[in-house]
Protein backbone atom coordinates (compact mmCIF):
# COMPACT_ATOMS: atom_id res chain seq x y z
CA UNK A 1 0.00 0.00 0.00
CA UNK A 2 1.14 3.34 -1.12
CA UNK A 3 1.92 6.35 1.52
CA UNK A 4 -0.60 7.93 -0.26
CA UNK A 5 -3.58 5.79 0.22
CA UNK A 6 -6.06 6.45 2.42
CA UNK A 7 -5.67 10.37 2.58
CA UNK A 8 -8.68 12.47 1.36
CA UNK A 9 -8.38 13.91 -2.01
CA UNK A 10 -7.64 17.54 -0.68
CA UNK A 11 -4.91 16.05 1.55
CA UNK A 12 -3.79 14.20 -1.62
CA UNK A 13 -3.64 17.73 -3.54
CA UNK A 14 -2.00 19.29 -0.88
CA UNK A 15 1.11 16.66 -0.27
CA UNK A 16 1.49 17.15 -4.29
CA UNK A 17 1.63 20.55 -4.17
CA UNK A 18 4.34 20.89 -1.94
CA UNK A 19 6.20 18.45 -3.90
CA UNK A 20 5.47 20.95 -6.73
CA UNK A 21 6.82 23.67 -4.45
CA UNK A 22 9.70 22.22 -4.12
CA UNK A 23 10.42 21.37 -7.84
CA UNK A 24 9.87 24.97 -8.28
CA UNK A 25 12.54 26.02 -5.57
CA UNK A 26 15.14 23.88 -7.60
CA UNK A 27 13.88 24.98 -11.33
CA UNK A 28 14.65 28.24 -10.09
CA UNK A 29 18.06 27.81 -8.52
CA UNK A 30 18.78 26.17 -11.60
CA UNK A 31 17.39 28.53 -14.00
CA UNK A 32 19.59 31.17 -12.02
CA UNK A 33 22.76 29.20 -12.29
CA UNK A 34 22.15 28.79 -16.00
CA UNK A 35 21.23 32.02 -17.38
CA UNK A 36 23.35 34.62 -16.05
CA UNK A 37 25.06 34.17 -19.59
CA UNK A 38 23.32 34.66 -22.49
CA UNK A 39 23.39 31.48 -24.22
CA UNK A 40 23.78 30.66 -28.26
CA UNK A 41 25.03 28.64 -30.60
CA UNK A 42 28.59 29.01 -29.90
CA UNK A 43 27.91 28.72 -25.70
CA UNK A 44 26.23 25.13 -26.76
CA UNK A 45 29.19 23.95 -29.10
CA UNK A 46 31.52 24.93 -26.23
CA UNK A 47 29.73 22.73 -23.72
CA UNK A 48 32.27 19.54 -25.27
CA UNK A 49 35.19 20.77 -23.36
CA UNK A 50 33.11 22.82 -20.38
CA UNK A 51 31.44 19.71 -18.11
CA UNK A 52 30.65 21.52 -15.50
CA UNK A 53 28.38 24.16 -17.87
CA UNK A 54 26.95 20.98 -19.13
CA UNK A 55 26.17 19.25 -15.88
CA UNK A 56 24.33 22.52 -15.28
CA UNK A 57 22.46 22.71 -18.69
CA UNK A 58 21.51 19.07 -17.87
CA UNK A 59 20.15 20.01 -14.27
CA UNK A 60 17.60 22.85 -15.50
CA UNK A 61 16.29 20.32 -18.49
CA UNK A 62 15.47 17.87 -16.04
CA UNK A 63 14.02 20.05 -13.48
CA UNK A 64 11.96 21.80 -16.22
CA UNK A 65 10.94 18.49 -17.21
CA UNK A 66 9.99 17.12 -13.68
CA UNK A 67 7.95 19.95 -12.80
CA UNK A 68 6.12 19.89 -15.91
CA UNK A 69 5.19 16.44 -15.48
CA UNK A 70 4.83 16.14 -11.74
CA UNK A 71 2.02 19.51 -12.63
CA UNK A 72 0.18 17.51 -15.52
CA UNK A 73 0.39 14.42 -14.40
CA UNK A 74 -0.35 14.04 -10.22
CA UNK A 75 -1.27 18.00 -9.75
CA UNK A 76 -3.50 18.60 -12.02
CA UNK A 77 -6.03 15.45 -11.82
CA UNK A 78 -5.02 15.65 -7.81
CA UNK A 79 -6.66 18.85 -8.03
CA UNK A 80 -9.37 18.13 -9.98
CA UNK A 81 -10.43 15.10 -7.89
CA UNK A 82 -10.35 17.50 -4.84
CA UNK A 83 -12.95 19.66 -6.64
CA UNK A 84 -15.13 16.47 -6.44
CA UNK A 85 -14.16 16.24 -10.38
CA UNK A 86 -13.40 13.49 -12.28
CA UNK A 87 -9.82 13.73 -14.07
CA UNK A 88 -9.71 13.14 -17.63
CA UNK A 89 -6.98 12.61 -20.19
CA UNK A 90 -3.96 15.52 -20.05
CA UNK A 91 -5.72 17.70 -22.31
CA UNK A 92 -9.16 17.81 -20.92
CA UNK A 93 -7.54 18.27 -17.21
CA UNK A 94 -5.65 21.63 -19.02
CA UNK A 95 -8.54 22.93 -20.48
CA UNK A 96 -10.43 22.55 -17.42
CA UNK A 97 -7.62 24.55 -16.05
CA UNK A 98 -7.56 27.34 -18.33
CA UNK A 99 -11.84 27.22 -17.68
CA UNK A 100 -11.07 27.69 -13.87
CA UNK A 101 -8.02 30.28 -14.75
CA UNK A 102 -5.79 28.21 -13.49
CA UNK A 103 -3.27 27.50 -17.03
CA UNK A 104 -3.06 30.68 -18.97
CA UNK A 105 -3.21 29.03 -22.15
CA UNK A 106 -3.52 24.93 -23.12
CA UNK A 107 -1.53 25.43 -25.69
CA UNK A 108 1.81 27.54 -24.35
CA UNK A 109 1.57 24.14 -21.97
CA UNK A 110 1.49 22.09 -24.85
CA UNK A 111 4.32 23.56 -26.30
CA UNK A 112 6.75 23.59 -23.30
CA UNK A 113 5.89 19.52 -23.59
CA UNK A 114 6.68 19.51 -26.79
CA UNK A 115 10.14 21.19 -26.24
CA UNK A 116 10.79 19.15 -22.80
CA UNK A 117 10.29 16.17 -25.17
CA UNK A 118 12.77 17.39 -27.68
CA UNK A 119 15.17 18.92 -25.30
CA UNK A 120 14.99 15.78 -23.27
CA UNK A 121 14.83 12.15 -25.62
CA UNK A 122 15.38 13.82 -28.90
CA UNK A 123 19.14 14.50 -29.84
CA UNK A 124 19.37 18.09 -31.48
CA UNK A 125 22.00 17.87 -33.26
CA UNK A 126 21.91 21.45 -34.54
CA UNK A 127 23.52 24.06 -31.85
CA UNK A 128 21.36 27.17 -33.23
CA UNK A 129 18.36 24.78 -32.54
CA UNK A 130 19.62 23.26 -29.03
CA UNK A 131 20.19 27.09 -28.01
CA UNK A 132 17.01 28.39 -29.16
CA UNK A 133 15.04 25.24 -27.50
CA UNK A 134 16.96 25.99 -23.88
CA UNK A 135 16.13 29.74 -24.73
CA UNK A 136 12.58 29.04 -25.00
CA UNK A 137 12.65 26.60 -21.87
CA UNK A 138 13.74 29.40 -20.01
CA UNK A 139 10.85 31.70 -20.55
CA UNK A 140 8.15 28.36 -20.60
CA UNK A 141 9.18 27.91 -16.76
CA UNK A 142 7.34 30.81 -15.89
CA UNK A 143 4.60 29.47 -17.21
CA UNK A 144 5.32 26.54 -15.24
CA UNK A 145 6.00 28.78 -11.75
CA UNK A 146 2.76 30.63 -12.12
CA UNK A 147 0.67 27.53 -12.62
CA UNK A 148 1.66 26.53 -9.45
CA UNK A 149 1.30 29.73 -8.31
CA UNK A 150 -2.28 30.22 -9.79
CA UNK A 151 -3.11 26.86 -7.98
CA UNK A 152 -2.06 27.59 -5.07
CA UNK A 153 -4.22 30.66 -5.02
CA UNK A 154 -6.62 29.23 -5.91
CA UNK A 155 -6.64 26.56 -3.38
CA UNK A 156 -6.99 29.55 -0.93
CA UNK A 157 -9.52 31.55 -2.30
CA UNK A 158 -11.75 28.93 -3.80
CA UNK A 159 -11.50 26.01 -2.05
CA UNK A 160 -11.02 28.29 1.49
CA UNK A 161 -8.01 26.55 2.36
CA UNK A 162 -6.13 27.97 4.74
CA UNK A 163 -2.39 30.17 4.05
CA UNK A 164 -0.57 28.29 7.02
CA UNK A 165 -1.18 24.66 5.43
CA UNK A 166 0.03 25.94 1.90
CA UNK A 167 3.34 25.97 0.61
CA UNK A 168 4.14 29.51 0.03
CA UNK A 169 4.33 31.26 -3.30
CA UNK A 170 7.21 30.65 -6.13
CA UNK A 171 9.49 33.92 -7.11
CA UNK A 172 9.44 33.80 -11.01
CA UNK A 173 12.99 34.79 -11.99
CA UNK A 174 13.16 38.60 -12.43
CA UNK A 175 14.30 39.17 -15.57
CA UNK A 176 11.16 37.10 -16.61
CA UNK A 177 8.69 38.86 -14.37
CA UNK A 178 6.05 40.86 -15.96
CA UNK B 1 -2.01 6.25 -46.62
CA UNK B 2 -3.67 6.30 -43.02
CA UNK B 3 -5.01 9.83 -42.29
CA UNK B 4 -8.77 10.85 -43.23
CA UNK B 5 -9.23 13.21 -45.67
CA UNK B 6 -10.59 15.83 -42.57
CA UNK B 7 -7.00 15.27 -41.01
CA UNK B 8 -4.92 16.03 -44.09
CA UNK B 9 -7.04 19.38 -44.12
CA UNK B 10 -6.43 20.70 -40.74
CA UNK B 11 -2.75 19.62 -40.98
CA UNK B 12 -2.55 21.59 -44.52
CA UNK B 13 -4.25 24.50 -43.32
CA UNK B 14 -2.06 24.29 -39.67
CA UNK B 15 0.76 24.13 -41.45
CA UNK B 16 0.26 27.17 -43.72
CA UNK B 17 -1.45 29.16 -40.66
CA UNK B 18 1.59 28.88 -38.51
CA UNK B 19 4.40 29.11 -41.46
CA UNK B 20 2.45 30.82 -44.14
CA UNK B 21 0.78 30.47 -47.50
CA UNK B 22 3.90 28.96 -49.50
CA UNK B 23 4.61 26.18 -47.44
CA UNK B 24 4.51 22.37 -48.08
CA UNK B 25 3.98 19.48 -46.05
CA UNK B 26 4.71 15.81 -46.27
CA UNK B 27 3.27 12.95 -44.33
CA UNK B 28 6.20 10.36 -44.16
CA UNK B 29 6.91 7.26 -41.51
CA UNK B 30 4.54 4.44 -40.86
CA UNK B 31 1.41 6.49 -41.57
CA UNK B 32 2.25 5.91 -45.23
CA UNK B 33 1.69 2.26 -44.36
CA UNK B 34 -1.26 0.90 -45.19
CA UNK B 35 -0.51 -2.59 -43.15
CA UNK B 36 0.33 -0.19 -40.02
CA UNK B 37 -1.13 0.68 -37.11
CA UNK B 38 -1.39 3.88 -35.10
CA UNK B 39 1.67 5.42 -34.73
CA UNK B 40 3.55 9.24 -34.87
CA UNK B 41 2.23 11.30 -37.40
CA UNK B 42 5.86 12.44 -39.10
CA UNK B 43 5.72 15.28 -41.05
CA UNK B 44 8.12 17.39 -43.19
CA UNK B 45 7.20 20.73 -43.77
CA UNK B 46 9.35 22.49 -46.64
CA UNK B 47 9.80 26.63 -46.73
CA UNK B 48 11.31 28.03 -49.96
CA UNK B 49 12.38 31.46 -47.49
CA UNK B 50 14.42 31.19 -44.78
CA UNK B 51 12.11 30.81 -41.34
CA UNK B 52 12.58 32.85 -38.18
CA UNK B 53 11.81 30.99 -35.12
CA UNK B 54 11.54 28.13 -36.77
CA UNK B 55 12.02 25.79 -33.54
CA UNK B 56 8.75 28.05 -31.62
CA UNK B 57 7.07 27.98 -34.57
CA UNK B 58 7.19 23.98 -34.78
CA UNK B 59 6.20 24.26 -31.27
CA UNK B 60 3.10 25.79 -32.17
CA UNK B 61 2.06 23.46 -35.17
CA UNK B 62 2.77 20.48 -32.87
CA UNK B 63 0.68 22.33 -29.89
CA UNK B 64 -2.17 23.51 -33.00
CA UNK B 65 -2.31 19.70 -34.09
CA UNK B 66 -3.19 18.36 -30.70
CA UNK B 67 -5.35 20.39 -30.00
CA UNK B 68 -7.61 20.05 -33.02
CA UNK B 69 -6.72 16.22 -33.65
CA UNK B 70 -6.56 14.91 -30.23
CA UNK B 71 -3.80 14.08 -28.35
CA UNK B 72 -1.07 12.31 -30.28
CA UNK B 73 2.72 11.90 -30.97
CA UNK B 74 3.18 14.41 -33.46
CA UNK B 75 6.88 14.83 -35.26
CA UNK B 76 7.35 17.82 -37.50
CA UNK B 77 10.82 18.71 -38.96
CA UNK B 78 11.00 21.85 -40.62
CA UNK B 79 13.49 22.43 -43.80
CA UNK B 80 14.26 25.93 -45.18
CA UNK B 81 16.78 26.57 -47.64
CA UNK B 82 19.14 26.88 -44.77
CA UNK B 83 19.01 23.65 -43.53
CA UNK B 84 21.98 21.67 -43.76
CA UNK B 85 20.02 18.12 -45.81
CA UNK B 86 20.37 15.01 -44.00
CA UNK B 87 19.49 11.78 -45.02
CA UNK B 88 16.05 11.88 -42.80
CA UNK B 89 15.23 15.00 -44.84
CA UNK B 90 16.05 13.07 -47.93
CA UNK B 91 13.71 9.65 -47.27
CA UNK B 92 10.82 12.29 -45.71
CA UNK B 93 11.06 13.75 -49.17
CA UNK B 94 11.40 10.79 -50.94
CA UNK B 95 8.44 8.37 -49.83
CA UNK B 96 6.69 11.55 -47.99
CA UNK B 97 3.13 12.06 -49.04
CA UNK B 98 2.23 15.75 -50.03
CA UNK B 99 -1.32 16.75 -48.99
Amino acid sequence: MSAAAGLLPIERFVRTLDIVWREGGHLSYSWHRLFPVPIDAAWVTALAKEPEAAERMDAFVSRFGRMQDTIADKLLPRWLQALAERPGSQIDNLNRAEQLQVVVSVSSWLEARKLRNRLVHEYMEDAEEFAEGLNLASRYSVILMDTYNRVREFALHRMGLSETTLPAMLVLPAPLRG
Amino acid sequence: MRLTPDTCRVIKESVQDVFGPTATVRVFGSRTDDEARGGDIDLLVECGEPVKDRLKKTLALTARLQIRLGDQRIDIIVADPQTKSQSVHEVARRTGVPL
